[in-house]
């Protein structure tokens, strides 16, 4: 049984279809990678696997259970939790109180849940930020934080939707460190991505998307050598990044 | 932090003390009656502040909850014969059923279409109650003197109302105070801020949505219960107007939302105002209140969107 097996999924909007025919698994303990060029279909595929989106068609099976067209919360209760890649913390909550609101999806006592709530602070490298308020915090806090809230939760597969976006090279190397260190925890977890440097060595697996359709899938250093993704839209960027390196 | 807090549990004390002993001291009924008023008031807003304050789910058509309380407790005495007090938790009951029956379809909407459609449904049980003839209709209906005492829900002087109003406030306010504590004031407060984001936590937020009105509610009915005990008449015009909807939302506001103490503060200036300048300036007067909320809500929307408990913690 696949982790997460997606099936023929499609998502249409209108006239428009965003994801056309999806299938691809994601393995146990790993680190998928999601990339695509702007208006790929990567945040439609994931917000429609997050719940925020119902499938038109297909199935997405999460450890056996269907989980198409549940709600976002339901979806969250299975174990998936997500990040969004505009920030959204809870402005007027300071930043133990945010990640605290994640810790009572499965702890709803306040004591038990403030100190894994602390725990997780420490983690993730935010405990002398922890009474500050959310909307006060650097871009790069902010999703720091954004990554702790959906932690607390306590996934099995963590969607993130461009946690990159934004940051400065040097912030870009600690989330993946950040990243590498939440998946060493058990924890799958699902990268949407247009920044290659920061996607291609950090996960062992990549799927690619291009107008809606999966193109290519497979280990990164096959994927970069794949002639029809280089051709269609990645090329020149990766092999840039290639050569500086 | 910690100071802040201990001050803020030493000062609540001091005041709570205060107010118990207040009717040794004072014995000018108009006093009394201008206490009353604001722990009613601090009552209903801080019921108000629930739905509105920590969930930000802005209802204009609180007065209906009032106003079924009120109800309950009356028609239960007039109608039925049933004891005051069971009266006021029926009334309790009642709203928190009608609350969800409401809030189901109504929590579908978000922003400003919601604050339309308790307008709308507030307007509508106005219409209905003006116009049910079992419930007095809009004649209304006064109370029966019965045997004062606290069986029977009646007095003849105004420092048992007092006491009573103090205690319905207290269990309000610690309701409150332990909801803020417990997760329920966390999933609120999120959803108040983000409901997509509330949501990806694995928060219901429709059946968070509709806990805060049922609790919210409840107090309304409490509320409106008393003041049907405390002036022996009720109409539509008296406890299911616009007006109190409106009035409850701008003491929270001025107060502070999403505080505990904020309604209690709200309540603590605008109901002497009120009170005040009606006495002061009688009939020709009586609306310059309404225009004293009118500049305050709008120096504090300008100056201090957090209400002047914003002032005190500093946010």
């Amino acid at each position: 049984m696949a982790f997460l097996e997606i099936s023929n999924v499609t998502k249409r909007f209108g006239g428009l279809l965003a994801v056309n025919d999806v299938s691809l698994t994601v393995d146990e303990n790993q680190i998928v990678g999601l990339i695509g060029p702007n208006g790929a279909g990567k945040s439609t595929l994931f917000a429609t696997i997050a719940g925020y989106y119902k499938p038109d068609g297909g199935s997405i099976k999460f450890c056996g259970d269907e989980i198409g067209g549940l709600p976002p919360e339901a979806v969250a209760q299975k174990g998936i939790a997500r990040t969004f890649q505009i920030v959204r913390p809870f402005g007027t909550l300071s930043v133990l109180e945010n990640v605290m609101v994640g810790a009572f999806l499965r702890d709803k006592n306040r004591k038990t849940a403030q100190s894994w709530a602390e725990e997780v602070l420490e983690f993730m490298g935010l405990a002398d930020k922890r009474n500050a308020v959310g909307t006060a915090l650097t871009i790069a806090d902010k999703k720091r934080l954004e990554l702790a809230r959906a932690y607390a939760t306590k996934p099995r597969f963590l969607l993130l939707d461009e946690v990159m976006a934004g940051l400065t090279p040097k912030e870009a190397q600690e989330a993946v460190g950040l990243i590498r260190k939440i998946n060493s925890q058990g924890i799958t977890v699902f990268v949407v991505e247009h920044v290659m440097e920061v996607v291609m060595p950090i996960s062992h697996h990549v799927v690619v998307l291009d107008g809606g359709r999966l193109i290519a899938s497979g280990p990164p250093e096959d994927v970069a050598q794949n002639e029809a993704v280089i051709k269609a839209y990645l090329g020149e960027r990766y092999y840039a990044a290639n050569e500086r390196s | 932090m910690q100071l802040l807090k201990n001050k803020f549990f030493i000062i609540s004390a001091v005041v709570w003390l205060a107010l118990l002993a207040f009717p040794l001291f004072v014995s000018s009924p108009f006093y009394f009656h201008l206490m009353i008023l604001i722990f009613l008031y601090a009552l209903l807003a801080g019921a108000w502040n629930i739905l509105g304050g920590y969930t930000g789910q802005v209802s204009l058509g609180h007065a209906v909850f009032f106003g079924i309380g009120a109800y309950s407790s009356t028609l239960g005495l007039v109608n039925l014969g049933i004891n005051p007090w069971l009266g006021m938790l029926a009334g309790g009951v009642i709203a928190v059923i009608i609350s969800l029956i409401i809030g189901y379809p109504t929590f579908r909407l978000r922003g400003h279409y919601f604050v339309i459609a308790t307008i709308a449904l507030g307007e509508i049980v106005f219409v209905l109650f003006t116009n049910w003839e079992w419930a007095g209709g809009a004649v209304g209906k006064t109370l029966p003197f019965i045997e004062p005492g606290l069986k029977s829900f009646q007095f003849g002087p105004k420092a048992p109302y007092y006491y009573i109003a103090l205690s319905l406030l207290t269990i309000q306010l610690a309701v409150t105070y332990w909801m803020q504590r417990s997760y329920l004031g966390y999933y609120f407060q999120a959803i108040r801020e983000d409901q997509d984001a509330a949501r990806s936590l694995g928060i219901d937020i429709s059946h968070y949505k509709l806990v805060a009105m049922g609790f919210s509610a409840f107090f309304m009915a409490i509320g409106g219960s008393f003041y049907a005990q405390y002036v022996m008449y009720i109409d539509p015009e008296s406890v299911l107007p616009m007006m109190l909807s409106i009035q409850v939302c701008l003491i929270a506001i001025l107060g502070g939302v999403g505080t505990i103490a904020g309604p209690v503060i709200g309540a603590a200036i605008m109901i002497p105002l009120a009170e005040y300048s009606r006495a002061l300036l009688g009939g020709s007067g009586s609306a310059l209140d309404l225009v004293i909320y009118g500049l305050l809500i709008m120096i504090i929307a300008v100056a201090k969107p957090s209400g002047l408990m914003g002032l005190i913690t500093g946010k």
